[in-house]
Parts: C-alpha cells; sequence; structure tokens
C-alpha cells in the first residue's frame, strides 16, 4: 500500500513580541525563525513529501518583512517537498496579509481563497483545506470542503478549535463527528498550542502538534512537530522535539538554605539534577518554596541576578512562608498573636466552608501581615 | 525554670569558671572589669547565638567574646526547665549554623534533638532572642533615657515592645509597610500603582481590540469594494477584446496596404542605388576619379590661365609708360658745378674756421698767465707780514717761559716754607697734648698720695684701737676632762646585786638570776664621763705682741710710699714747668713763620699777573699769523690751480720768468693767425662770384640740383628694365598653366585649347550634377523609409504580404466585408482607447487601495495577537487582584488586632505596673495610666494628680521604667513556665533609700510567683551587695572574679 512522507506543524507565531522575556526578546524571535528553517532542513534531508503547516504561520499582518522574506525563502530550499499552509485566525487571508503576497514558491499551496482541493494523482494524494479570511470563523469550515477523493490519500490542512458535539467556538468550531464524515485520512489541525496524541475516528486520524518552539511560561516543556507517514486509513507519525530551548517551571524548596549563596547553590543543583548538562540553556521560571527565618529578608533580586549570570534565563517567584510556628505565636499576649490568632481562625473557617480560593488568599495575608512584623513588604513580578 | 549552673570553658576573660545557683535572689557582684556583661553574655550567647554580621567588635558578641587564651569559645549551662534537668553544650564557631549545640537530658542522662530551625532559647524560654532581651533581660533605663532622643522615645519603644515585641518595630510601622506595599499596587490617589498600570493596561487592550475589530471590519469593506472594482474591470476587458476583435480585418487590410507600401517604397531605393553606381563608374579614368574636387581643380588651373593673361597685359602697360617716362627726362637741361670745386671752397672755409677756434684758445692763455703773475706778486707779500709775526710770536713765548720758570720757582719756596709751618706746628701740638698728659698724671699722683694716706692712717688706727682692746684683761669658758661615771649606777648596781643574792639564799636560787638586772648600772658606771666647760679671766700677750709687730709694719710701709709718691710729684711738676717753655717758643716761631710766607705770597700773585699778561699777548700774535697763513694757504691753492692748468702744456713748474717770455711768444703768435685768417677769407669770396653764385649757400643749392637730376634718370633706366623682366616673367607662368589645363582636362576629354577645355569640363560639371541630384534622392528615400522598410527586406515585406493576405482571406474567405468608412474605424478606435484607459485608470485605484490600506494596517496588531496580551495581563491581574485583597486583609486582621490589644492588654499593663510601681515608691504613686494611645501618665497619691511621666524626676522615672518592664515581661511570659529574670544593675540610677526599697521589693516580688522566680542580680555597686548581706533574708550574694 502507497505511503506518503509528511511533517506537520503549526503555530509558530513567528515574527511574536515576547513580553516575558524582555532582555533575550530579540534573541528569541531569530531563535523562533531558525526553528523554522530546522522544520524545513528535515524536509529536505527526510525526503518529505508534504510540509503542512496549519495555521498561525505568522504572529500577524504587521510583522517585519524581513522575516516573510526569509520563510519564502527557506520554502523555496525545498526540493522535493511541497508545502501547505492554511491560514490561521492570527495570520488570516486579507489584503495587508502576508499569506496574500503573489510571490509565494511554486511548490507552496497558501489556502487563502476558501475551500480548495489540490490533487496530485502522480504522487497520489490529494490536499483539502481551507483559511481564515477573518479572525473569527463561527462557521465550520469541515463541512464545506469537496469530498475525499477515494483513489487517494487524502489529507486535510486546517486551522480550528475543536469542540465536542454541540461546542460552539469563535476560531473554526471542529467536531469529532465532522472529522468521521470527512473521510479523509488524516486531518492537521492547528491553533492549540499543547501537542495532543493522535487520534482516530472511522477512518480518519487527527491530531494538533502544539507549537514548535514555546514563547513564554504558558508554553512549557518539549515543543515541536510531527513526523511520519500516512497511507490509506492509517497512519504512523511520532512526535519529535525539535525546539531550541524549553520554557520550563521549576520549584525550589530552600527552606534548609540561610544565604543567597546557598540558595543559589540549592537551585542550580536542582536544575542540573532535572535537565542534566544542558540545563543552563533553558527559560525558567523558578518557583521558592519552603520556608525562610523571619530574619531573614530574601535578596530576591540579588538572587535572580546571581542566575542569569549563570543561566540563559531565569525569573524567580518567592512562594516561601516564614519559618514560625504558629501556633506557638497565637498563644502570644500580643499584636503578632492577636493578628496569628485572627488570621488562622479565618483560614479555618473559610476552609471549613470549601472557600479554598478564599483560604489561599488570607493565608497569603498572614505571610505577607508576619513579614511586615520583620522588614519590608516584597511584592511578586509576576 | 531555673539555671543551675554555669560553666564556662572559654568565653572573654573567663577560662574553667564554674557559678553553681540556686532558685533564689542572688545579687552577683564584680567590680567594673570583673566580668559582670561577660557573664550576662554568656547566658544569652548558650540559648540564642548571635545571628549579626556586625564587622565593629564592640557590637558583635563573637568577637568582643573570644577567648583571651586564645583557645575555643565554649561552655555549657545546666538547667531545669519543664520538670527535666538539662545540659546545653555550646561550641562557638563563626556563626549559628557552625555552632556545635548539644542538649542533653540530665535525668534521662540521653541526648535530646533540639529542632534545626529553633534557637534553644526559643525551646527552653519559649520566646524568641528579641523577646528574651526585652522582657526576661531587663536593663537599666539610664542606657535608653540618656538616650539622644530623649525620653518620649522610651515610651515608644515600650509600646512597641507591648504591641510587636520588639521595641524597635511599632504597630505604625507594620502598618506602614503593608500600606507602602498596597500604595505600590494602587497608589492613595488610584491613579498609579502596578495593579492600576494592569487595569489601565487591560482597558487600553480591549479599546485596542474594539479598534481592531472595527479595522477588520473596514478591511473587509474595502476588500469587497476591490473585488468589485476588479469584477468592473475584466467586465470592460471583454467589451474591449470584441470591439477589437470587429475591426481586427480592417487592420489586417491596413497592415497588408503598409506593407505593399514599403515594399514599392524599397524597390524605388534599390533601383536609384544601382544607377547610381553605374554612373560612378564610368567617371572613374586611370585610377582618378572625376569628381567634384577634380572639376574644382581643373576651375583652378583656367582661374589661374586668366589671372596670369591679365597680368602680362598689365606689365606691357608699365614698360610702355616707364619708357615715356626715361625719354622726358633725356630732354631736359641742367647747369653743371665742376667736380670738386664745392669741395675745395668747403675746406676753404673749414681752415678759416679752425684759425679762428685757434686764436681764441691762444686768447684763453694768455688771459690766464696774466692772472698768475698778478698772484704770485700778492703772494709774496703775505709771505713777508707772515714772516715779521713770526719773528714776533717767538719773541713774546720766549718772555712767558722765562716769567713761568720764576713763578714756579718761588711757588716752591712758599710750599717748603709751609711744609715746615705744618711740622712745626704738629709738634707745638704733641708739647701742648704732653702739657694735658703730665698735668693728668700729677693730678694722679696727687690724688695717690691723699689715698694713700687716708688708707693708711686708717689702718694704722685701727691696729691702735685692737692693741689697747687686747691690752684689756677678758673672761673665758675652758673645757676640762672630767673622768668614769660611778656615782649613783654603781650604788643602783650594788643594791640590785646585793638584794639578789640575798633573795637567792632566802627565797629561791632562781632569783639569782636578779643579777642580771644590775649589769644595766653597773655599765652606767663604767662608762666614761662628759668633758666640762670652765669660766676665768686673763690678757691675751700673744695678740698685743701680734698687733704691736703689725703696726710697726704698717707704719713704716706708710713712710716709705709716702716718699714714693711725694718724689712722683716733684718729677711731674718738673716736666710739666719744661714743657710749657717749649711750647711758647714754638708758638713764637710758627707765628713768624706764618708772616713770611704771606709776604712771599703778594709777591708771587704779582708775578703771576705780569705772566699771563705776556700770554695773552702771544695767544694775540698766533691770532694773526694764523688769519695770514689761511690767506697764504687760499692764494696758493689758486695757483696751484693755475698750476694744474698748465701741466697739460708742460711738465717743469712754472717759473715767472718763464711765464713773462711765454706771454710775449704767445701775442706774437696771435697776431700771425689774425693776418692768415684775413687772407683765406678774400680768396673763398672770389671764387663764389666766379661761379655766379651770391654766396656759398647758392652755390651748395646749384649743385644739389644737378645731383638729382642725374639720380631721377638712372631709376628711371632700373624701371624700365624691371618691367621688361616681369613682362618675360608672367609671359613664362602661363604658358605653364596653359600647358597643365589641357592635360588635366585631357584625362576627361582630348581638347587642343582652352576654349575646347571649357566646354568638356561644363560637360563634365553636367554629368556631376546628375549624380548628385541621385545622391540626393537615395538619401531622401532613405530617410523616410518606414519602420517596416527598415526592419525588413523586401523578401521579408514580400512575405508578410502573402501572409497578411492568407490571414485575410482566413477571416474573410468568402470575400471581403462591407468596407467602412475611415471615420467609422476611428470612431470604433477611440471607443477601445477609452476602455483602455478606464481599465488601466481601475487597476491604478485597486493597487492604490490596496497600498494604502497594508500603509494603515501595517503596524496594527490584529484581534489575536490583542486577544493574547489581554489573556496575559488578566492572568497577571487576577494575581495581583488577589495580592492586593490580601494586602488589604492583612491591614484590616492587623488593626482589628490591635484594637483588641488596646483592649485587653492596655488594662493589664496599667495594672501590673501600677501594683509594682507602688511597691517600689513605697505607695507614692499608686496608679499608672497607659492610655490607649500608651501614653504613660502617674498619678501622685499626694494631690491625685496626673501627670506624664516624662516630666517626673530621673529616680522615679527609673522606677517607672523598671515597674513597667517586669510588668510586660510578667505579662508577655505569662502563658509560660516562670522564667528566671535577669537584672543588670536596674538600681544604679535610684538614691540609697530607693535602691534599698526595690532591692527589698525583689526579695518579696520572687515569691508573688509560684514556684518562686529565680532572680539573678548583677550589680557593681557595693552598698546593693551591702544591703544584700545585711539588710536582707533570703538573698544570696556571689562574688564575680
Amino acid at each position: 500500500m502507497r505511503h506518503i512522507k509528511i511533517l506537520h506543524c503549526a503555530d509558530l507565531h513567528l515574527g511574536s513580541e515576547l513580553s516575558d522575556i524582555p532582555i533575550r526578546a530579540q534573541e528569541r524571535k531569530q531563535e523562533l525563525l531558525r526553528t523554522f528553517r530546522k522544520i524545513v532542513t528535515i524536509c529536505n534531508d527526510e525526503n518529505v513529501d508534504l510540509l503542512l503547516i496549519a495555521g498561525d504561520l505568522f504572529e500577524g499582518s504587521n510583522i517585519d518583512p524581513q522575516t516573510v522574506q526569509s520563510v519564502k525563502d527557506y520554502l523555496h530550499e525545498l526540493d522535493h517537498t511541497i508545502t501547505v499552509i492554511a491560514p490561521g485566525n492570527h495570520d488570516y487571508v486579507s489584503i495587508d496579509s502576508p499569506l496574500a503576497d503573489d510571490d509565494w514558491p511554486e511548490q507552496t499551496i497558501v489556502l487563502g481563497d476558501g475551500p480548495q482541493r489540490a490533487i496530485f494523482a502522480d504522487r497520489g494524494f490529494a490536499i483539502y483545506g481551507a483559511g481564515f479570511r477573518s479572525t473569527y470563523v463561527d462557521q465550520p469550515l469541515l463541512p464545506q470542503l469537496p469530498e475525499a477523493d477515494l483513489d487517494l490519500i487524502n489529507i486535510c490542512v486546517l486551522h480550528g478549535d475543536l469542540v465536542s458535539e454541540g461546542g460552539t467556538s469563535r476560531y473554526n468550531p471542529v467536531t469529532e463527528r465532522q472529522l468521521a464524515a470527512s473521510g479523509y485520512d488524516y486531518v492537521a489541525l492547528g491553533h492549540i498550542h499543547k501537542r495532543s496524541p493522535v487520534y482516530k475516528v472511522s477512518q480518519t486520524s487527527y491530531a494538533y502538534p502544539g507549537c514548535p518552539d514555546g514563547r513564554g511560561f504558558d508554553e512549557l516543556d518539549e515543543k515541536g512537530v510531527y513526523i511520519g507517514t500516512v497511507g490509506k486509513h492509517n497512519v504512523d507519525l511520532t512526535f519529535r522535539n525539535i525546539c531550541s530551548r524549553m520554557y520550563l517551571a521549576v520549584e525550589a524548596d530552600i527552606s534548609d538554605c540561610s544565604s543567597e549563596p546557598e540558595i543559589v547553590r540549592t537551585i542550580i543543583s536542582r536544575l542540573e539534577e532535572l535537565y542534566g548538562s544542558e540545563y543552563k540553556n533553558n527559560y525558567y521560571k523558578i518557583i521558592l518554596l519552603g520556608s525562610v527565618s523571619e530574619n531573614f529578608t530574601l535578596p530576591l533580586q540579588t538572587i535572580q541576578d546571581n542566575l542569569n549570570e549563570r543561566l540563559y534565563f531565569a525569573k524567580l517567584i518567592d512562594n516561601t512562608r516564614i519559618a514560625i510556628d504558629l501556633e506557638e505565636v497565637a498563644t502570644e499576649n500580643s499584636l503578632k498573636g492577636i493578628f496569628v490568632r485572627k488570621m488562622m481562625e479565618r483560614i479555618e473557617e473559610q476552609t471549613a466552608n470549601d472557600n479554598l480560593p478564599g483560604a489561599n488568599q488570607l493565608t497569603k495575608a498572614l505571610e505577607w501581615g508576619l513579614r511586615a512584623f520583620e522588614s519590608e513588604v516584597q511584592l511578586i513580578d509576576y | 525554670m531555673i539555671i543551675k549552673r554555669i560553666h564556662i570553658d572559654n568565653f572573654g576573660k573567663f577560662s574553667n569558671y564554674d557559678l553553681d545557683l540556686d532558685n533564689e535572689f542572688t545579687v552577683l557582684y564584680g567590680k567594673n572589669e570583673d566580668g559582670k556583661s561577660t557573664l550576662m553574655a554568656f547566658i544569652q550567647m548558650m540559648f540564642y547565638g548571635y545571628k549579626g554580621r556586625v564587622r565593629d567588635i564592640s557590637r558583635n558578641p563573637r568577637k568582643r567574646y573570644m577567648p583571651w587564651n586564645g583557645q575555643e569559645m565554649k561552655g555549657f549551662i545546666e538547667f531545669e526547665a519543664l520538670g527535666a534537668n538539662y545540659r546545653l553544650e555550646r561550641s562557638f564557631g563563626l556563626s549559628n549554623t557552625t555552632d556545635k549545640i548539644s542538649a542533653w537530658n540530665l535525668d534521662k542522662g540521653e541526648q535530646v534533638n533540639l529542632p534545626r530551625s529553633k534557637d534553644p532559647g526559643q525551646v527552653y524560654f519559649q520566646m524568641d532572642a528579641d523577646a528574651f532581651d526585652k522582657s526576661v533581660f531587663i536593663g537599666q533605663s539610664g542606657s535608653i533615657i540618656c538616650d539622644e532622643e530623649g525620653s518620649g522615645e522610651i515610651t515608644n519603644r515600650l509600646l512597641n515592645l507591648v504591641t510587636t515585641g520588639k521595641e524597635d518595630i511599632s504597630h505604625k510601622k507594620v502598618e506602614q509597610r503593608l500600606q507602602v506595599a498596597q500604595e505600590a499596587m494602587v497608589s492613595r490617589s488610584k491613579s498609579k500603582g502596578t495593579l492600576v498600570d494592569q487595569r489601565n493596561k487591560l482597558a487600553q487592550l480591549q479599546s485596542q481590540k474594539y479598534v481592531a475589530e472595527q479595522d477588520e471590519l473596514d478591511k473587509a469593506a474595502i476588500l469587497d469594494k476591490i473585488n468589485h472594482m476588479a469584477v468592473e474591470r475584466n467586465s470592460l476587458e471583454q467589451e474591449k477584446k470584441q470591439l477589437e476583435e470587429s475591426i481586427r480585418i480592417f487592420d489586417l487590410l491596413n497592415e497588408k496596404s503598409a506593407y505593399e507600401e514599403a515594399l514599392k517604397q524599397k524597390t524605388i531605393l534599390t533601383n536609384l542605388i544601382i544607377t547610381q553606381k553605374q554612373r560612378k563608374a564610368e567617371l572613374l579614368r586611370e585610377g582618378i576619379v572625376l569628381d567634384q574636387t577634380y572639376l574644382a581643380n581643373t576651375d583652378k588651373l583656367i582661374n589661374d590661365l586668366e589671372r596670369l593673361e591679365r597680368s602680362e597685359r598689365e606689365a606691357n602697360s608699365e614698360l610702355d609708360n616707364a619708357e615715356i617716362s626715361r625719354a622726358s627726362l633725356l630732354e631736359t637741361k641742367i647747369q653743371a658745378i665742376p667736380a670738386g670745386t664745392v669741395d675745395s671752397l668747403k675746406a676753404q672755409q673749414k681752415s678759416s674756421h679752425e684759425l679762428q677756434l685757434r686764436m681764441n684758445a691762444r686768447q684763453e692763455e694768455i688771459d690766464r698767465v696774466e692772472a698768475f703773475l698778478a698772484l704770485e706778486k700778492e703772494l709774496n707779500d703775505l709771505r713777508s707780514e707772515l714772516q715779521e709775526l713770526n719773528r714776533e710770536y717767538g719773541l713774546a713765548d720766549q718772555n712767558a717761559k722765562a716769567q713761568a720758570d720764576i713763578n714756579r720757582e718761588q711757588n716752591g719756596a712758599i710750599a717748603l716754607s709751609r711744609d715746615l709751618l705744618r711740622k712745626s706746628r704738629q709738634h707745638t701740638t704733641d708739647i701742648q697734648r704732653d702739657i694735658y698728659g703730665t698735668e693728668a698724671s700729677l693730678a694722679g699722683f696727687k690724688t695717690a698720695k691723699q689715698s694713700l694716706t687716708e688708707t693708711y692712717e686708717g689702718r694704722i688706727e685701727y691696729t691702735r684701737e685692737g692693741l689697747a682692746e687686747a691690752s684689756k684683761p677678758k673672761e673665758v669658758q675652758v673645757e676640762t676632762v672630767a673622768g668614769k661615771v660611778i656615782g649613783a649606777p654603781l650604788v643602783v648596781a650594788v643594791l640590785i646585786m646585793g638584794a639578789s643574792i640575798a633573795l637567792g639564799i632566802t627565797v629561791d636560787p632562781l632569783l639569782y638570776l636578779l643579777a642580771l638586772v644590775a649589769i644595766i648600772p653597773l655599765f652606767r658606771a663604767l662608762r666614761p664621763a662628759p668633758p666640762r666647760l670652765i669660766r676665768k679671766t686673763q690678757i691675751d700677750n700673744q695678740l698685743i705682741e701680734q698687733l704691736t709687730e703689725k703696726l710697726e709694719q704698717q707704719q713704716d710701709e706708710y713712710a716709705t710710699k709716702l716718699t714714693q709718691a711725694q718724689e712722683e710729684i716733684t718729677k711731674s711738676q718738673q716736666a710739666l714747668d719744661s714743657l710749657k717753655a717749649l711750647f711758647e717758643q714754638a708758638t713764637a716761631k710758627d707765628k713768624e713763620t706764618e708772616s713770611a710766607i704771606e709776604l712771599k705770597s703778594l709777591s708771587v700773585k704779582a708775578a703771576e699777573n705780569d705772566y699771563n699778561e705776556q700770554l695773552r699777548q702771544r695767544e694775540r700774535t698766533a691770532t694773526l699769523k694764523e688769519s695770514l697763513e689761511k690767506q697764504i694757504a687760499i692764494k696758493t691753492d689758486k695757483q696751484k690751480e693755475f698750476q694744474v692748468l698748465t701741466e697739460t702744456n708742460s711738465e717743469a713748474p712754472v717759473r715767472p720768468t718763464e711765464l713773462n717770455e711765454t706771454l710775449e711768444h704767445l701775442r706774437y703768435e696771435q697776431k700771425d693767425d689774425e693776418i692768415a685768417k684775413n687772407q683765406i677769407k678774400s680768396t673763398l669770396v672770389a671764387n663764389i662770384e666766379e661761379l655766379g653764385a651770391v654766396d656759398l649757400d647758392q652755390l651748395y643749392e646749384l649743385d644739389r640740383a644737378w645731383h638729382l637730376h642725374n639720380e631721377k634718370l638712372k631709376n628711371q633706366h632700373e624701371t624700365v628694365e624691371k618691367s621688361l623682366s616681369k613682362v618675360k616673367q608672367i609671359s613664362e607662368q602661363h604658358n605653364s598653366v596653359y600647358k597643365d589645363l589641357l592635360e588635366t582636362v585631357s584625362y576627361f576629354k582630348q581638347v587642343s585649347d582652352k576654349q575646347s577645355a571649357q566646354d568638356a569640363l561644363d560637360l563634365l560639371r553636367g554629368l556631376l550634377i546628375d549624380v548628385e541630384h541621385s545622391e540626393i534622392a537615395i538619401k531622401t528615400y532613405s530617410e523616410k523609409q518606414s519602420n517596416l522598410e527598415k526592419s525588413h527586406s523586401a523578401d521579408e515585406l514580400k512575405i508578410q504580404v502573402n501572409k497578411l493576405q492568407h490571414d485575410i482571406d482566413q477571416l474573410a474567405p468568402e470575400g471581403l466585408p462591407q468596407s467602412i468608412d475611415e471615420k467609422q474605424l476611428e470612431a470604433v478606435r477611440a471607443n477601445i482607447s477609452v476602455l483602455r484607459a478606464t481599465i488601466a485608470e481601475q487597476g491604478e485605484q485597486i493597487a492604490s487601495q490596496e497600498a494604502s490600506m497594508r500603509e494603515k494596517y501595517r503596524q496594527k496588531k490584529n484581534i489575536s495577537q490583542i486577544e493574547n496580551e489581554i489573556e496575559q495581563v488578566r492572568a497577571i491581574l487576577a494575581k495581583q487582584e488577589d495580592d492586593y485583597a490580601a494586602l488589604l486583609e492583612a491591614s484590616k486582621v492587623l488593626e482589628e488586632s490591635f484594637a483588641e490589644l488596646q483592649k485587653n492588654f492596655g488594662p493589664l499593663v496599667n495594672d501590673k505596673t501600677a501594683e509594682i510601681f507602688s511597691h517600689l515608691t513605697d505607695g507614692k504613686y499608686d496608679k499608672v495610666k497607659v492610655s490607649r494611645n500608651f501614653d504613660i501618665m502617674i498619678e501622685d497619691s499626694e494631690d491625685n494628680r496626673l501627670r506624664e511621666w516624662s516630666f517626673l524626676s530621673s529616680g522615679t522615672v527609673d522606677q517607672a521604667y523598671l515597674s513597667l518592664r517586669m510588668a510586660i515581661a510578667e505579662l508577655v511570659t505569662a502563658e509560660h513556665e516562670s522564667l528566671p529574670l535577669l537584672l543588670d544593675d536596674v538600681f544604679s540610677q535610684y538614691d540609697d533609700e530607693r535602691a534599698l526599697h526595690g532591692l527589698k521589693f525583689m526579695a518579696q516580688y520572687r515569691f508573688t510567683k509560684n514556684p518562686p522566680l529565680q532572680i539573678l542580680l548583677f550589680t557593681c555597686h557595693l552598698r546593693i551587695r551591702h544591703w544584700a548581706e545585711n539588710e536582707l533574708t533570703d538573698v544570696q550574694v556571689k562574688t564575680i572574679v
């Protein structure tokens, strides 16, 4: 049975402004572009038939022209691979969209003119898809696409939001029933930045590959593409991590530390333990946990500066608690004693009422109140 | 809790030190430097260590109490707590984390696991280091009262202690910190802060999103419009296409006509070119091109030939004229002057003129010789006069010199006399000085004699008085030798000896020893007696003898010295008299010398006057002589001038006699020349008149006219010759050019003369004009060629015509359509052109719309981008809102806590402080009011007036402070096991009465607790120790050593 080789990626958001890492933003923009180049190189090296880009290749229409030109140049380098780009809600086809340009390489298909089909009979497959022509696409696109050609391997590329049956979305709602009814062999989806497994409904397989490289601390851990073969009614795709660096959120307990160097050592050894010798190259959000002495004011900025000398990027979130025996303090006949007593009563009350957010907020109030007895209150810089 | 034993291995000055304590009120006395502070620091360090890292040694106990012996800082404390006995051991490192701490339960004999996060003090005292420091450990108030911040600060500090457990952090401070954090999020004006910024950011993003939505609608609308325009444009394109097809056949016919016309023109041009080539070939002879250049050359030859013919005619005419002029000159007659006549007459006139010049020169010489001779005579007269004057001058000079010699001699004599007089006067002055010296010596001698007399007379008188006194008898003391003292002591010794013997015999033999007592008086009796003084009357003869001898000696000495003095006086007097006589003689001699000098001086003055008159006479003579010499010099110069003039004629000096002869000779010659001149003049006049002229000038004029005529004739001969030569030369040139012309023209056509040559050339000129006309025609045709002609060859044009014919046949197989006129065709074309313009305009409009849209939205974010940002901002905002709510909650609960503290804790502090204060002041103040704001007021029991405590005496303030501190300590530790109270010399500022009272209160106070409190009072005051030992019971006193 004939198979074709595909590489499925989505949501690259090239040209994004990266507010999470202001000091590294420019470098990161270049890294995202290099990741796209890596995708093109894989296609060439591994003789990929189809490169499927399921929307949001660009962050918007307002990105710099050099980025667009670089993408076109890279796609020009493909010898064997046909590229299919389905515009998404970020790079929908409009008059000012780079995807509306008429100088895309010949082997690149931009699905900009409504539901489309492109048949490559000589290579045994047909492409289906439709692009966004505005931010919101309330009417599902999938049912509008042409019927599958039973003699060919049918591959669909769409940017859309997978919803349950009867669910709605402003971003091209896609349901399993639509997928099953399509008769396509593989539906390459984009829009959701977190990778999904490869699902199969009826004869149709579908998946979200997630974004191939993170852009903030809401896109954590490994990122990449799906690559593999698609045949008639079956797929063999595997996830490949191709991100240049990972965004990682790491918790570090510094209860036993009493000085800034000790805290830095603890954090570094924790990262080394988790991520091995390459630990230095990632973006870290380090959440400090544990209890510290009431007399010890955490030098957060110094610790962060110190970490940034050793790591590519690090940001600290202080979630530590003051190391005191609340029960004991609550017995004191002092302002602090009364304060703790009252706070604990309220927390218990909220907990009893199953109001966890309320209890958490009061716990924070208690913590900050206690810190105010010792030193200035340090707010968290999110 | 009770501290039972303190052991210090090494800590500050202490080494291997032990202090055992009981559950008592213990006064620990030590002088300054004994280690009181070290001991207190040890207790605190054992339980809490030291967490600071202060570099100042005085403020860092780890450094301050480094063992003096250099050993490891360590020790242990044994205590009873929570119902068991413990030992806490601690070796001090660099920080609390490096300290080695171990605790042992002594009752069980096992080690206790202390939590790492807690100090031992927190475990056993159940309070942190600050609370311990400020409650259990009570220091002197003086240190705070004397603080620069003043007593008002104490209130605040205590207030803080009560409220926050720390003196340096107030409730307000805690509240302020929370407030600062809140204001960092939301400022008081609610216009700034991180939370406000985030809210604003969200609002801005939502606003941006609204704009982006509008933009997207606008973009969609414009896109529709553009699409509509594109559809319209396509429609116009179709219309244009149909019109273009409808006129296609007419276009083809037109095109075919154009090709045919092009072909026709191209054929004409080609034929012209071929004909021209043939003509040009015909005009090529023996390699020579018969073109315009050739024609121009032959024309030039004809022109040259005609010019030479004209020149030839002119030259013949000139020759004829010259021959006519020469014949005319030959006919004219002119008188001839014989050759040499005029020159001979000129020579005669010249010699007459030269003779006259020589005569003039000679006359000048005659005049000069005559002048010279006159000058010579004047000069001789002057020289004679000068000679006379020289003689007179010599005589006057001789007289003056003789007078000068005389004067010099007389002046020498006067100078000698004056020198002698000066020396004589010096001598007189010396004599006078000697007189003064001698007079002074004489006076000295006289005074010396007077002094000698007074001295010796005094001495002699004194010696005489001594002698008279020595001759009188006197009473004197004489020392005598007294021998041994025996009397009373010996008796006593004997009596004692006797009594001892008697008693030894009668009473007890031991009493013989009393005999030893007798040794003392016996010893006194046997020692030598002291010498004695006695008085008696006597005359000192020895002294009389000495004085008598001395008197005699003095009298002899006096007489001798007096005689010597008198002799010296006499000598001086004689010398003085002699000197005075000499002085008078010398004075007389000096006067005589002076008179003689004066006389001589008068004589010399007269002689000098004469001499001066002689000098003036000599001077006048010299002046005259000088004048004469100048005149002689002037005339001599004039004579030399003459000589210079004559030197050209003669080398020998001129002498007057010779000059007179010369003068005579010159006058003869002058006369001879005058005669010769007159003869020449007569001859000259006769010759001129003979030639028919009036004078010599007229003769010259006649001679010049004859010569001029001869010259003209000669010139005319030459002119005739030249004209003949020119005619010949032109004729030769004409023949040469004529020959060239015939030869040149023969290339085109054989000719024999000029006319036939000109005819042949006219024929050639006609041919060349034809060639030229053909050339112009070719050029015109070439320039007029259409693009079709240029870009196509004739064959190609033929093919294209055939092709077009074929297309036309294809389009209209059944024959050509009915032709439309050009006007209609033009109308269709105009319509197509309008359509084309409209289509282009619409294309531009579409491009413009697209470009302006791209430009308008180039930098703008789209809805999805903004939504992403909104999502991020919302996530942060939610966290910040939560944080802010937590801060507000913390502030609220803190306020509530503070209110409760004020409500509950305040009265307790009041009561407890009042109770202790009343005890301490022995009932003088029994009420202390700590207000809701913790202002402390004290009520005086005598007048029931409330006073703010800072206005009371310092002693009372100290008592109030201690009361308050103890009250707070009691309240702070109320929930805990009784803790030892460590007091650091709390009574040091009290007067004796208050201090004793305070001490007694403490002794009682410990029993108010059950079990009684352990109180350790550290003091360096002896009075406290004394009272503790003597005035109180149940108080232990220990000395820190």
